[in-house]
This record gives C-alpha cells, structure tokens and sequence, in this order.
C-alpha cells in the first residue's frame, strides 16, 4: 500500500530549449536503437523482474545526459524529498512503435526514482499500480501471466485476478512533461500503443535506500 | 555509524580523475554513462560498507575492481561473498552487475542497457 500522504508521481514541463535539444537528440538516437524484446517474465538475480514488452532503445548523448544531471536531477530531488544521497544512475531514448508496450514490471534495483519525458504526441498513459508497492516477485510473475490486449482490458483482467489492489492509476506522459515516479517501489506499465511514439527516461539511485525502498523478494511460487 | 557520518561519507566527491580514466577504459557502447555512474555509486556503498567493518570486495575484472584500481585504492584479501548478505540487507537487492560481472561480458550484453526496465538484458545479475 501506498504510505499516508505519498506522492504517487510529480510532473513539470520541460524548458523549451532543453526539449528543442532531446527531441533532436531523440531524431539521431533512432538511428541506432537496438530492438528489446520478451515474452516471458523473468526474476533475475537481484530481484529485478522483467515484464514482457517490446520497444527500441538508444543510450545517451550530450542533451540526454545534461537532463540526466540538472532537470532531471532536481526533478528527482524534489519528488524524493531527500536530496544528500540520490544519484544519477542510467537514462534512454525509447522508441514505441505501433503495438509496442511494457508490461507490469518494477524498475531495477538503481532505478528508485524514474523520470519520464515524453517526446512526442500521441502517448498513452503509463498505469501505476500504487496498492502494489512494494511488490513481491510473485506477484510480478502472475501478473504477468495475463494478456495484454489493451489498455481497458489489462485492468479488468488485474480486477478480476487482484481486486481492489489492481487499482491503476493513470498517469499521462505528454509531450514536453518530464513526470517523475517511484519506479522501484511502485510497479507500472506501458499498455500497447496505438501510434508510435518515444519517450526518454532518467533514473536515480538512493546510495542508502530507507526501509520503504526495500523490495520483497525471493517468494515468487 | 550515526546518521551524520554516513551522510558525510555519501556526500564526499569521487576522484574525479579516477572516474575520467576509468570512463576512458570503457568501451563506446550504449551502456557506458550508465556504467560509470552506477559504478561511482557502488563505490560509495562499497566505502559504507567498508566503514562500517564489512569485509567485501567485487569479483576481478569487475567495474567497481576496475575503478578502485584506477583510484589507487589498496584491495583487501576478502571475498565479495563474505559481505555478500551485508550489502543484501543494507540496500535491498543483492550486489549488482558492477560488483560481479566481467567486462567483457557486459560488454556483449550491453546493447540494451540503459532501460529502467532492463531485467530484459540482465545487467542486475547472471
């Protein structure tokens, strides 16, 4: 459940110029995207689990990694509430193409804080599952058993399996928003897209994480 | 360790000269700004760690092993396994790709690594 209180994501509009620079940054990434795809789920070592998904991906540059470092990093900051030991940790371009998603998954274990940007019209919403948070690996894995058809068919679907804790919040990602989630804590997914689109993500690691960051694990059935 | 020390020791700037040298050593792929910082950053649980008398050290040819010898930084004759469930119950997941994984293999899985969600290609673990 979610803490009394607790910001679920935090959103704030990204600088023209700064945005100007992603999106042209996000043109020359497409060049070179690398194709990511699964269809099982699967628990790795460290307790980070992989949702089926399929989309394209391209590391940063200049525009990518000066977000990562300023904006980003204050955007983090702010939406944590505790500045001293967050650090910058990975970011990337991704390139949703029509019927490309993510499914239910949490971040990685250096993901705590994720922000998302998104470059271009057309997105839908990310669902966040806060009743979820912190999640257990068994509970990734029987989610990520049902099929994703859509976005109003994968919440029916996790109601009919997970009642009330299924609950998704929807949280838009427009275009030249940067919106920032607890990617570790609170699971969440990309449903199918409709129209290809892209986002860029920026992620943040607690050096130390407090009690509510850690993760249950190694009970999946 | 009181809530005031650890403080300090995590806000205490990485030899910017190590981590330029260590950047220099990667390989152009995808991956590396994100090895770089996930690996300044494991240096400093590492520090923590060790601060706090866990005796731990990431496998050879590591990230954190490559970093730490750029950095000059003396290596103990310990194990990454003697402070393995230290590191697990302090920060919640088991030590990462930068304490256990070779270079070399990153390097073949790397394509994909810079997705928040990128259990995909593993760089958390084997």
């Amino acid at each position: 459940m979610p803490l009394e209180g607790e910001r679920i994501f935090f959103r704030r509009r990204v600088p023209d110029t700064l945005f100007e620079r992603l999106c042209s940054e996000a043109s020359l990434a497409e060049k070179r995207t690398e194709k990511i795809e699964a269809d099982t789920c699967e628990v790795d070592a460290a307790g980070a689990v992989s949702s089926r998904g399929s989309c394209r991906i391209a590391g940063p540059r200049d525009a990518l990694n000066e977000f990562h470092h300023s904006f980003g990093f204050e955007l983090a900051a702010d939406f944590a509430g505790l500045e001293q030991d967050l650090m910058p940790t990975r970011a990337s371009f991704l390139f949703y193409d029509c019927d490309d998603y993510t499914f239910f998954h949490h971040d990685t274990s250096l993901s705590h804080i994720t922000i998302i940007v998104g470059l271009s019209d057309g997105l839908l919403p990310l669902f966040a599952y806060p009743s979820f948070g912190p999640i257990s690996d068994k509970d990734v894995i029987q989610l990520n058993y049902i099929s994703p058809s859509g976005p109003l068919e994968l919440s029916q679907q996790m109601q009919e399996r997970f009642g009330s804790r299924s609950k998704a919040i929807e949280i838009a990602v427009d275009k030249q928003f940067a919106v920032a989630i607890k990617g570790r804590r609170i699971p969440h997914a990309r449903p199918r897209q409709p129209v290809a689109g892209s986002i860029c993500t920026a992620c943040y690691a607690f050096v130390l994480p407090s009690k509510d960051w850690l993760t249950p694990r190694n009970d999946a059935a | 360790m009181n809530v005031a020390a650890k403080r300090e020791l995590i806000a205490q700037p990485v030899d910017v000269s190590a981590l330029s040298r260590f950047r220099h050593r990667l390989p152009d792929v995808h991956a590396r700004d994100m090895w770089v910082q996930e690996t300044c950053l494991e240096l400093k649980r590492f520090d923590l760690l060790r601060k706090k008398g866990v005796d731990i050290q990431p496998h050879k040819n590591s990230l954190l092993e490559m970093l730490l010898s750029i950095a000059g930084r003396a290596l103990d004759d310990c194990t990454l396994d003697q402070g393995y469930e230290d590191y697990e119950r302090l920060f919640g997941h088991p030590p990462t790709y930068c304490w256990t994984k070779d270079l070399s293999v990153l390097t073949i899985e790397s394509a994909t690594g810079s997705s928040p969600a990128v259990a995909w290609m593993r760089a958390d673990g084997e």
